[in-house]
């Protein structure tokens, strides 16, 4: 191998290996960020339905059965 | 933002709503955003390897064009190799990486706090679970539509 090829080769990989680096590294930030905005909208989701879970039990219906029947 | 989502609050939960229909929903909800949770964690554990990988080749890449003329031919030929090795197993790591973070939470359960054992036994207990909450829908429906008639009945009374 001549000198000039072995500094093309080397120079190539360096210059790869950057590139490969920032590929990853942006990749990586992005489905990071889109993780955690889809983790995000899961609780909130999760807290609502506990909520209304809370409110539409069945104690809870007995509940307001009863006090529309002592409306009445 | 999830403090309050620890390892007691499933079994907690389903206590809680024990008599109600919509308990399997629950456990998914619980599922999907542990699965969610995890999937972060491994994305972040696993993006170490195919960084460092990076970083070194290109290290010693720059550094072997640097001191280029001081080297042994010899000893650079085996260098390029090895060099040409470990560029190749740095983009098989980029690759597997990135064929992971596409896949997703959804692709596999890990660390779910219901099951701990083996990963086949985590999804039977998750269907078994889910199963037994169908099987509760028609006994409960029965039992709260008994309670509200009696609640009428003794209203009548009144």
């Amino acid at each position: 191998m001549s000198n000039n090829t072995m500094l093309y080769y080397l120079s190539t990989i360096a210059q790869s290996m950057a590139a490969l680096f920032a590929v990853g590294g942006i990749f990586a930030i992005y489905r990071l960020q889109e993780i955690n905005t889809e983790i995000t909208n899961t609780c909130r989701a999760f807290k609502e339905y506990l909520r209304r879970l809370i409110e539409f039990s069945p104690q809870g219906l007995v509940k307001m059965t009863e006090k529309k029947i002592a409306e009445r | 933002m999830n403090e309050w989502l620890d390892k007691d609050v499933l079994p907690s939960l389903l206590a809680l709503f024990e008599k109600d229909q919509s308990s399997a929903a629950l456990v998914d909800y619980y599922t999907q955003l542990n699965n969610q949770i995890d999937f972060r964690n491994e994305l972040q554990r696993k993006i170490w390897k195919p960084m460092i990988f990076t970083v070194m080749t290109f290290i010693v890449s720059i550094f072997s064009f640097l001191i280029f003329d001081r080297l042994n031919p010899h000893c650079l030929f085996l260098g390029a190799i090895i060099l040409f090795l470990a560029t190749f197993l740095t983009i098989c790591y980029i690759v597997l990486y990135i064929k992971f973070a596409i896949s997703g939470p959804q692709a596999e359960i890990i660390n779910n706090p219901l099951t701990e054992d083996f990963k086949n036994l985590r999804y039977a207990r998750i269907e078994q679970i889910k199963d037994r909450m169908r099987e509760r829908i028609p006994i409960e429906k029965k039992k709260i539509k008994e309670e509200l008639e009696k609640n009428i009945k003794q209203s009548k009374k009144i």
